[in-house]
């Protein structure tokens, strides 16, 4: 695992480093650590990693605008902050876990343990997703997403309106942030399950479930079962 | 002396009880009712006058008081008072209309010296429960000498009052008190409004005071006194308006009703005039003694939240949970600094406890604040803080932690890595006050980042507003070489 530690005080960095390689071993591939949200910035402009773990209060700035950007990446964010007041804030735009300081090694240690597992999802649902613009980042509210479909490792973020955005992480990161309404119905699609208007079967294992607006969407045959039981 | 005047009973007053009712015919006079004597009050001078009554009262039986013309005559002699002024009168009414007036103008009287003496008591209770402030005592007296001016003009209407205790307390003890009233009044204004040249006014007014005794009647003095609290009242509402406004209103008010009683428009109108003022004046001093409550509260309440944001700050997560990281690192690698940096900990808390009720305490002990505080950040960033001063003797006084949130301010936005870092306090007079100045050597004037203000600022402003309340100044800029915070600290103007 590629982690990067964004964090200004430079023992606090020493001590979140020393926990991580005692909890992942040898599953730590690589640690970097920044000391400023600019030199994070451009550190993450070239070099992919698999986790942040960001510091929100950073020299006197607001860690939440380096946040968005993050939740907006490939990557999964998990927070380490004193400011817990923040906790659910930060959740909202996404972020795997929010561990407090003074972090324990059993604290990050179940932190971490949300990353990669599908069955365990973030410790609280985000109700944003941040999308990369040319300059800017967009919050998209989680309301406005109909369906999200793969697209290699990126994903499509299919509008209410129609319209399609593409978002930096792939299906099976964002599943692991997403609220506990929207299923993973097929190894390429995710929809929410109150837009569903009903499952069909057409023989010969080839399943569809139709949208509340008319789009046919496949099942895979090995979710069936658990979506029929789900819907009822 | 014989004074004769023809006298018209008509028909409708021939059935009533008549009644002649004679004032101020001193020193004494002999009634003639027809060429009749009526009344013999007193002894008719020039050798041996003894004085009567001041007031005659003379029933006429129904033979005497016939409709028709008669004619009233009075013998009068006036040697013993001759310098007094003389305005006889002589009324017809009738018994029951003169008791019904008299028993009127006694309640009146009465019901006014009620007033005048609850109005002194609850000024009393004013000056004893609120910082016995000494306008309220010459409310106390303006209220005391006006119910006893009226309480001295029932003496003097006294029916078997002589002419010298008539001109006693109906003249002499009105005027006296009149002016003393006045002086009263104005002193009130004066001590409430803290008049500039208060003593001045003062001295002006019983001045004039003293010279126009005895030969200025009544009527003249009171509108000379009129103009001089008008006046005062003007130059206390330029100064103070949201108080004195109502002080103004009431004088014109008492001024308008004494004018009505001059006119004869109201009876008792100027003692009426002085209720209206000094109930005017009640709903100023409360709605002045609401208001400083209400300051009274705040200010303290300001004062506990400030000392629990004192005591805050060294236990907000973000130092305490940041500094307790470190020193779990610290221990792994480096005991002895794991140790000292428990040392600085624990002396900044003693420090803060220490001196977080205060309200200004000695700049030696900010400093200490400050550099312990400095260690603490020094360990927690590897880096190394030094505090320079310059100019500063020790004992200056300064709000409790102001220089320590300002630095811990600069070491939040302007030292990122920097390895070392500098702070320059140094103190420089001014014209009028002195100025402290805080430079430090970051990097923050560097960034494009504006500094917005953070809850430290804010508690800085809060105690200066605090100790120095409105005669302080803070700047905030980036220099050459770092960044200044200016704190100017001004003498009151007197």
């Amino acid at each position: 695992m590629r982690v990067l530690i964004v964090e200004d005080e430079a023992l606090v960095a020493s001590r979140i480093v020393r926990l991580l390689r005692e909890v992942l071993g040898e599953r730590l591939s690589s640690v970097a650590v920044q000391h400023s949200l600019d030199s994070a910035q451009f550190f993450l402009q070239d070099t992919p990693i698999d986790l942040l773990l960001l510091d929100l209060n950073l020299n006197g700035q607001d860690g939440f605008n380096l946040l968005q950007q993050a939740v907006a990446g490939s990557f999964h964010t998990i927070v380490v902050s004193a400011n817990q007041q923040r906790a659910i804030e930060a959740f909202d735009y996404g972020v795997l876990d929010f561990v407090g300081k003074p972090v324990t090694a059993e604290r990050l240690q179940k932190a971490l343990a949300r990353f990669g597992h599908r069955e365990l999802r973030a410790a609280a649902p985000l109700k944003y997703l941040a999308l990369r613009r040319r300059q800017a980042i967009r919050l998209l509210d989680i309301g406005e997403v109909l369906f999200i479909k793969g697209a290699g490792i990126y994903s499509e973020l299919h509008l209410r309106n129609g319209s399609v955005e593409l978002h930096d992480k792939s299906l099976q990161r964002l599943q692991e942030v997403l609220p506990p309404d929207f299923q993973r119905v097929h190894k390429s699609y995710i929809v929410r399950l109150v837009d569903v208007r009903k499952l069909l079967s057409h023989g010969s294992s080839k399943y569809e479930l139709e949208l509340r607006n008319g789009t046919l969407l496949p099942v895979g045959r090995e979710r069936y079962k658990e979506l029929k039981q789900v819907l009822g | 002396m014989w004074l004769r005047t023809r006298v018209t009973i008509s028909e409708s007053h021939r059935r009533s009880h008549a009644m002649l009712v004679l004032r101020g015919w001193s020193t004494a006079s002999e009634v003639y009712w027809d060429g009749e004597l009526l009344n013999r009050n007193g002894w008719l001078g020039p050798q041996g006058e003894q004085p009567g009554s001041w007031h005659q009262q003379l029933a006429l039986s129904p033979a005497r008081a016939q409709a028709g013309t008669h004619t009233l005559l009075v013998r009068v002699s006036n040697e013993q008072f001759a310098e007094r002024p003389w305005q006889p009168t002589a009324v017809l009414t009738t018994g029951a209309l003169h008791l019904a007036q008299q028993q009127a103008a006694g309640s009146s009287a009465m019901l006014i010296i009620g007033m005048l003496v609850a109005s002194a008591l609850f000024c009393g209770l004013l000056y004893v429960g609120f910082a016995r402030q000494r306008s309220y005592l010459s409310l106390i007296v303006y209220c005391g000498l006006h119910a006893l001016i009226i309480y001295a003009g029932l003496l003097g209407a006294a029916r078997d009052a002589s002419p010298a205790e008539y001109f006693l307390f109906v003249h002499d003890v009105s005027y006296l008190a009149l002016l003393a009233n006045n002086l009263c009044l104005l002193t009130y204004l004066v001590l409430e409004f803290r008049l500039p040249q208060g003593r001045w006014w003062l001295a002006g007014t019983l001045a004039f005071s003293v010279a126009a005794y005895g030969w200025l009647p009544v009527n003249p003095h009171f509108v000379v006194f009129t103009v001089v609290l008008v006046a005062a009242g003007l130059v206390a509402v330029r100064l103070r308006p949201e108080a004195s406004g109502w002080a103004l209103a009431g004088i014109v008010a008492m001024a308008g009703l004494t004018f009505m009683g001059y006119l004869r428009l109201l009876p008792l109108a100027y003692y009426w005039g002085i209720v209206c003022f000094i109930g005017i004046m009640a709903i100023s001093i409360g709605r002045q003694l609401v208001q400083r409550y209400r300051e009274q509260q705040e200010a303290q309440l300001r004062s506990v939240r400030l000392e629990n944001e004192l005591l805050r700050k060294n236990i907000q997560p973000h130092f305490l949970f940041n500094t307790l990281m470190s020193l779990q690192e610290l221990i792994e690698e480096n005991p002895k600094q794991a140790n000292q940096l428990i040392d600085a900990l624990a002396a900044e808390f003693e420090l803060v406890s220490s001196i977080a009720e205060e309200k200004l305490i000695s700049i030696e002990e900010e400093l200490q604040i400050c550099r312990t505080h400095l260690r603490i950040m020094g360990f927690r960033r590897q880096s190394e803080f030094v505090l320079e001063t310059r100019g500063l003797l020790g004992t200056e006084q300064v709000p409790p932690a102001t220089f320590q949130t300002l630095i811990e301010n600069g070491l939040t936005h302007g030292y990122a890595q920097r390895g070392t870092g500098r702070f320059v306090l140094t103190k420089e007079p001014l014209v009028r006050g002195v100025r402290y100045r805080l430079f430090n050597d970051s990097d923050a004037a560097a960034c494009s980042r504006p500094v917005v203000e953070g809850t430290g600022s804010r508690y800085v402003k809060m105690r200066l507003e605090e100790s120095f309340p409105g005669a302080w100044h803070l700047r905030s800029a980036p220099v050459n070489g770092g960044w200044a915070v200016e704190i100017d600290l001004l003498e009151p103007s007197r």
